[in-house]
């Protein structure tokens, strides 16, 4: 069994008293896809959070590439730097252009030229679609445009690992279908990714694993036909039941 | 034997302290320019002019801005006599003693009067001007007759701020003493637009006063109808810090080659440049 | 070939406001240049340190991984940066320049004249209000664009200032265009300690005829077509931001 990429244990997270994370315990491989549903407030946004500390947990380890990211000596942009996040609400840079979006960490922290970054941009604008917007002002695309664009940037910085937190989530649904696509792909070309989702036929296509979480812990982990299909648990039952598409 | 041992330690004491007082004083030996302070605010002592003439000085520090006026005339006179350039800041009237005992200026001659109270932080030249207090009303109000202090029982009296004519006012019975503002201008003002009834000025500055405002007029009094004051109250002096002895002296001999005629002329025509009204 | 030879009489307001405007015209002229210099300076000035003293008031410590030193030195800057706003927005402008001009003349350094004073203390005083709009204008930015730099991997000076800081500066422009306007009228003040802006101009060139409202009414007038153009500017300028915010919503 090879070493996973990363590796979470025990992590605990408290708002105010409130325990959003309660010992969670998770190990991801390489060329996984793994997918975390859940109700809100079961803490599913909180744990991807915190798998590239943007929220700290309180206790635990998360090791990533070897280096614990809850040790304070750690260097935590460089390890971001090969984590890539999509956002819910995509969070593109809006006064810059879509290329200007892609190329600013490669030059910045990468320290790639201008045409080395152009030219890398470009390979995954066109991979995601975007190749002929590149020179429009982010502001101006539509949802599933920018969420196109946001995963390009993030594949910009050549991450071993991609997070998405509900990309699709706040998008018109007839948006839903373009990015799931690029998502897709991407799986299928060996990227690893923790995706949380609401899209339960996504996550049955494209899942190596799919995690339950229900008041902070990991109520039930498989594969996503024992998940999806069948689960063990009960609220996992009477979660899905909200869920069931025809 | 006593007697010279006396006169040996109040030699020495005398050398000891005049080498520490003249250690800080202004050295006319040294100093090449003295500087003089004014409002620039007080015509017809001084005012602030764009135009150049025989008698204007260029205000230190202000491109394009002269000042003129009894004081720069006589500044010049001093400087003449002295021997040194003259140089001359423009300093709102409460600013003037700070500046000068921080050194900023080295002689305020500004038509300030010589009060008891100023006595007590600077030094005072002889006299360079004498005149009288007058009050200035409204030329069509109902005081524009008065002849006595008396005749101002009741009356709006306003001054400006820190000078002796605001203790004057006092000795009005019955008066409204108003509060002191900051500069003649606003005290003609307030005559002008009816905020007060009279303001207390020596009389070049009401002549001045009157003679670029026609809806002003000035009340003189005459024998025991007036104001009761001393000397200080109707003369002007230069102030001087306290430690320059040599420069005071200096000054007091300059002036004393001034005589009163001709400082009655130098009054006059600072009267006629004035701003005059048509 | 000036219109009016001498001071017209009391009861001519308009012909006294010509006579005055000729006669002292330089005087104007000085204390409108001066009015602008001390409007510039300061609001160019102001928001330069306003920005150092924004990031002073916004850094977090980061209670993990920051030393000791770094934290106390985090908390002082925060502490400095908040007294300093508080004291300069809570104190009139002509108290600080009394303050400060005849605090510092006694040190008699030749180059501390009224002007420079003013310079200062202009500058000085804009820079704690420009700092809370610049604030406001961070706070105004979504978290997201902070997020959004991290997870890429800036550091968080990084992101303050490549991503959040020029937005925040775009969009504080309206109102630190209006500080500017403020600036106009408000550096009336510094004709306290003697700088020779429009209003002590006025002053000047009412010391000799005492015609005082005829002079201020004329300084009144130039305020105010100072103050109009400058607001057309800002109009302008608001205008834009307004437009630019709707692309954002597309």
């Amino acid at each position: 069994m090879p070493k996973p990429i990363l590796e979470i244990q025990n992590i605990h997270k408290r708002f105010g008293q409130q325990y959003v994370l309660n010992g969670i315990n998770l190990d991801v491989y390489e060329k996984e896809v793994v997918t975390i549903i859940g109700s809100s407030g079961s803490g599913k946004t909180t744990l991807l959070r915190c798998l590239n500390l943007l929220n700290e947990p309180d206790d635990g380890h998360i090791f990533f590439m070897g280096s614990d990211l809850m040790d304070p000596k750690t260097n935590l942009e460089a390890l971001r730097m090969h984590i890539g996040m999509v956002f819910q609400s995509f969070n593109l840079f809006n006064q810059k252009t879509v290329l200007d979006n892609c190329i600013l960490a490669p030059i910045k922290l990468l320290k790639l030229s201008k045409e080395e970054a152009i030219d890398r941009a470009m390979t995954f604008l066109k991979k995601v679609g975007m190749q002929d917007f590149a020179h429009q002002q982010a502001s101006r695309l539509s949802g599933g445009q920018k969420q196109r664009v946001a995963i390009a940037r993030a594949l910009c910085m050549n991450p071993t690992i991609m997070l998405f937190d509900e990309p699709t989530s706040a998008l018109d649904p007839e948006m839903v279908g373009e990015v799931l696509q690029v998502m897709k792909n991407l799986a299928n070309e060996g990227m690893t990714m923790v995706i949380v989702t609401h899209e339960m036929a996504f996550a049955k296509e494209v899942s190596d694993r799919v995690v339950f979480m229900d008041q902070g812990v990991i109520a039930e982990m498989g594969k996503p036909e024992e998940i999806l299909v069948n689960p063990k648990e009960e609220r996992t039952r009477s979660f899905l039941k909200r869920y069931t598409t025809s | 034997m006593k007697k010279v041992l006396f006169f040996v330690v109040m030699l020495v004491g005398a050398v000891a302290l005049a080498s520490c007082s003249s250690n800080e004083q202004f050295d006319l030996d040294v100093e090449t320019e003295f500087v003089v302070g004014l409002e620039a605010a007080y015509a017809p002592f001084n005012w602030s002019t764009s135009v150049e003439n025989e008698f204007s000085v260029p205000l230190a520090g202000q491109l394009g801005v002269f000042v003129d006026g009894y004081d720069v005339v006589v500044s010049s006179m001093i400087a003449d006599e002295l021997g040194l350039d003259l140089v001359i800041k423009a300093i709102d009237w409460d600013g003037l003693i700070p500046a000068l005992l921080s050194g900023e200026i080295d002689m305020i001659i500004a038509g300030m009067s010589p009060t008891a109270e100023r006595a007590e932080t600077v030094a005072f030249s002889d006299e360079y001007f004498r005149s009288e207090q007058v009050m200035v009303v409204s030329t069509g109000g109902a005081y524009a007759h008065a002849t006595s202090l008396a005749d101002f029982n009741g009356a709006r009296v306003v001054a400006q701020l820190g000078t002796l004519q605001d203790d004057l006012i006092d000795q009005i019975t019955g008066v409204n003493h108003l509060d002191p503002l900051d500069t003649y201008a606003l005290l003609a003002t307030a005559v002008a637009q009816n905020a007060a009834d009279a303001f207390i000025a020596e009389l070049p500055v009401a002549q001045g006063m009157v003679a670029t405002n026609s809806n002003l007029t000035i009340i003189r009094f005459t024998g025991e109808n007036g104001f009761t004051v001393s000397d200080e109250d109707v003369i002007v002096s230069v102030a001087l810090r306290q430690e320059d002895v040599n420069l005071l002296a200096a000054v007091n001999e300059a002036l004393a080659g001034i005589s009163t005629d001709t400082r009655n002329q130098i009054m006059a025509e600072a009267l006629e440049r004035q701003d005059n009204a048509s | 070939m000036m219109v009016f030879a001498t001071l017209p009489p009391k009861d001519e307001f308009l012909n006294t406001i010509f006579y005055l405007v000729e006669r002292y015209s330089g005087f104007f002229i000085r204390g409108v240049l001066i009015t602008l210099l001390l409007s510039v300076v300061g609001t160019l000035g102001g928001f330069i340190l306003s920005l150092f003293l924004t990031l002073l008031r916004t850094t977090e410590v980061d209670h993990r991984r920051d030393t000791w030193l770094t934290r106390t030195l985090k908390r002082l800057g925060r502490g400095f940066s908040v007294t300093y706003i508080t004291v300069f927005r809570g104190t009139p402008m002509i108290v600080q320049a009394m303050i400060f001009y005849y605090g510092i003349s006694p040190l008699r350094l030749s180059w501390w004249t009224p002007l420079i004073a003013g310079l200062v203390v202009v500058t000085l005083n804009t820079t704690a209000y420009i700092a809370e709009v610049i604030r406001s204008g961070i706070n105004g930015v979504d978290k997201g664009q902070m997020e959004a730099a991290r997870s890429l991997g800036f550091s968080r000076r990084e992101g303050m200032f490549l991503i959040v800081l020029p937005q925040a500066i775009k969009n504080s422009l309206p109102a630190i265009g209006n500080e500017f306007i403020v600036n106009l009228k408000d550096t009336a003040v510094l004709s306290v300690i003697g700088v020779f802006d429009l209003f002590r101009a006025t002053q000047s060139a009412t010391s000799s005829n005492f015609r005082v409202v005829e002079g201020f009414f004329i300084a009144a007038i130039i305020y105010l077509i100072l103050t109009f153009m400058t607001s057309k500017v800002v109009q302008r300028l608001d205008v834009a931001m307004e437009a630019g915010k709707e692309n954002a919503h597309a």
